[in-house]
């Protein structure tokens, strides 16, 4: 038994693609292959990794839209993907989820009230004032009462990424999942989202798993990291630890390459080669090992286990095992 | 002091929609020395991507430049006709767009691809063989590996990063004086892109090319830039060398930009946002067009227009300096 709010275990979720003649034969994608983590009630996890590292694909199986292959995704000591009927229903509620897109996830033919309470809805909650709900929770968004009665294509962006928020409050979740919800967005209305993120997190106690592919985001918002690479986590820890202290090479050449808004600190470092490598055909071994400075012969041939450094601060890499 | 390159003066590009009018560039100058490298910055809307467009004369319609001028190396490109325009583009004014994806034609080989923009601009009757090393010399340059073979595969064939480099291979092929470089790397991955950036100085030092560089990311320009202009709402309101904008700027958007941003680096207690939104600026006529979000706006900043202030080379448009340096 543990006191964590969320408990990832071994998840592993595969796309199959079909290949061949009349598409006969069969691939898999392992968009996630074999990815421990937990977050604590009220707390902020930061997933960070590039574009098919599979991270969007944990937040989708945590939010109940992709059925894991293996593996289990524990709410608060539940097996989310075990239960049945009413009590998964009812333990789903606990979890919602923000898109990247704010103008793809709102229904444009839906007026904000009914897209505020539409979860509520789904999940046939009775006797309650759908109207009195939506209200409350449009202001705490930071919209207000007259903005209800309109259409999606009425707002900018930075608005109906608010509109989202306010939908994912509506069930009084436990947890959030945050798929890039900025990324869409402009700075200075990032600001304004990030902030309104950190102040209901605070405000509610909510827990996150904020996924982006933003370093500077993540390290404002989260309190602890977890950075993928090709499907797998390479290294886990706190916010202050994984950033100024990373262990993992892949972690210290992600840092070394984000661009730094102070001319003085302009990098100098040559960085990593080569590009992220294709999910359906990731390397032998250490996936990152094709691109890793520090590589040794054992990276290719043998998957590194993952280490324990100190108390929470968690490392996939043979650098570090014991010899 | 190295020649001036590039001259923008007034420049004015309005849209002309059924209902209204959008001034997109609204009275934009600037100068770019050769060499040099500038950053164009500004949220999405400013009007960057539509000055370089300007420069380039490649506004879509309803768009139209109704005024200023633009001097590169002495002439105005306003003035030239199109003919002579299409001897510029491509040769002595590189472009490379923001998405690799749509910027390679998916059913010729990138190596055809090459090919023609190098022909459109070589003297008559160059021999294929000649074209071709030169394509195979470019991709080598900007790291494809082994280009002699493939040269012959297609765009699908390589990684969004590979056809930006092969982008700027083309943006290069002709040597040309400057480079319009929007949004580069914006679709590419954080260690692609330090990859895309590391190749495009390297470029830089070589051809001695000047670059303007457009995007909304303040890292890169820190890490790119000499100088830096700052637009919203199709004006600049600041531009000046790159240290003097990011540790004393002037104008109140740009500071309140530079601690919007969360920083990987340093810890933040809390990021400054900018409140409201950008809507509803183009209709201002006289005042300045970021006093409705402004936290430091006066009465006058309402319906007055604003001049320039300079500090040196360091030019900031707001009436929060008027008394200084004009």
């Amino acid at each position: 038994m543990s006191s964590h709010l969320v408990r990832v275990d071994n998840l592993k979720v595969y796309y199959e693609k079909k290949t061949g003649l009349l598409s006969l034969g069969k691939k898999y994608i392992k968009a996630v292959d074999g990815v421990s983590f937990y977050i604590n009630k009220g707390e902020v996890l930061g997933l960070v990794g590039e574009s098919g590292s599979g991270k969007t694909t944990v937040g989708k199986a945590l939010a109940g839209i992709i059925e894991p292959t293996s593996g289990h995704i524990y709410i608060e000591d539940k097996d989310l993907y075990a239960l049945k009927g009413e009590e998964q229903r009812r333990m789903r509620m606990k979890i919602q989820i923000i898109f990247q897109n704010p103008f793809s996830s709102l229904d444009p033919r839906m007026r904000i009230k009914d897209i505020i309470v539409e979860p509520l809805k789904i999940m046939g909650a009775k006797d309650v004032d759908y109207e009195a709900i939506a209200k409350e929770l449009i202001e705490k968004v930071g919209l207000s009462i007259h903005h209800l009665n309109r259409y999606p294509h009425q707002f900018s962006g930075g608005q109906r990424q608010r509109i989202a928020i306010a939908r994912a409050l509506s069930t009084n979740p436990d947890l959030i999942i945050a798929d890039e919800p900025t990324s869409a967005l402009d700075v200075s209305i990032q600001a304004q989202i990030l902030n309104l993120m950190w102040d209901l997190q605070k405000e509610l106690n909510l827990s996150y798993l904020f996924i982006s592919h933003d370093m500077g985001v993540i390290r404002y918002i989260s309190n602890r990291i977890a950075v993928m690479y090709a499907g797998k986590l390479v290294e886990v820890g706190d916010t202050k630890t994984v950033l100024e202290s990373p262990l993992h090479p892949y972690t210290q050449s992600l840092l070394k390459a984000v661009p730094i808004p102070d001319p003085k600190k302009a990098r100098r470092e040559r960085i990593v080669v080569g590009e992220p490598p294709d999910p359906a055909n990731p390397p032998s071994g250490c996936r990152f090992h094709p691109r890793c400075p520090y590589k040794m012969d054992i990276c290719g041939e043998v998957e590194p286990k993952e280490i324990r450094v100190n108390s929470g601060h968690r490392i996939t890499c043979f650098l570090y095992q014991e010899k | 002091m190295s020649e001036v390159l590039l001259k923008v003066e007034n420049l004015k590009t309005y849209f002309f929609m059924k209902k209204t009018i959008v001034k997109a560039v609204d009275g934009v100058s600037f100068e770019l020395k050769r060499g040099e490298v500038l950053g164009l910055v500004g949220e999405s809307g400013c009007g960057k991507s539509a000055t370089a467009l300007s420069i380039m004369r490649l506004i879509p319609h309803p768009g139209r430049i109704v005024d200023g001028h633009i001097y590169f190396k002495g002439r105005d490109l306003l003035a030239l006709s199109e003919k002579e325009m299409r001897r510029i583009r491509g040769k002595e004014i590189g472009m490379i767009f923001q998405d690799p994806h749509n910027s390679l034609d998916p059913v010729y080989t990138v190596g055809w691809q090459l090919s023609e923009a190098i022909t459109l601009h070589a003297p008559k009757k160059t021999d294929k063989k000649s074209i071709l090393k030169k394509v195979v010399d470019l991709l080598g340059k900007v790291g494809i590996p082994s280009p002699e073979d493939r040269h012959r595969d297609y765009p699908h064939q390589f990684s969004g990063g590979q056809k930006q480099r092969i982008m700027i291979g083309m943006s290069i092929s002709n040597v040309p004086d400057l480079i319009i470089a929007d949004e580069p790397t914006t679709a590419l991955d954080v260690t692609v892109q330090a990859q895309i950036i590391d190749l495009m100085k390297q470029l830089k030092d070589e051809y001695n090319v000047s670059i303007i560089l457009i995007t909304h990311n303040l890292g890169l320009v820190a890490e790119m830039c000499e100088k830096v202009a700052i637009m919203y709402a199709g004006k600049i309101v600041e531009i000046g060398g790159v240290e003097e904008v990011f540790y004393d700027p002037l104008h109140p958007y740009t500071k309140l930009l530079l601690k919007s941003i969360p920083r990987v680096d340093i810890d933040m207690p809390r990021l400054e946002h900018i409140p409201g939104s950008v809507e509803g600026a183009y209709d201002i006529e006289e005042g300045c067009r970021f006093y409705p979000r402004c936290p430091m706006a006066m009465d006058k900043c309402k319906d007055t227009s604003v001049r320039a202030y300079s500090k040196g080379d360091h030019i900031v448009y707001c009436h929060l300096y008027e008394g200084g340096e004009g």
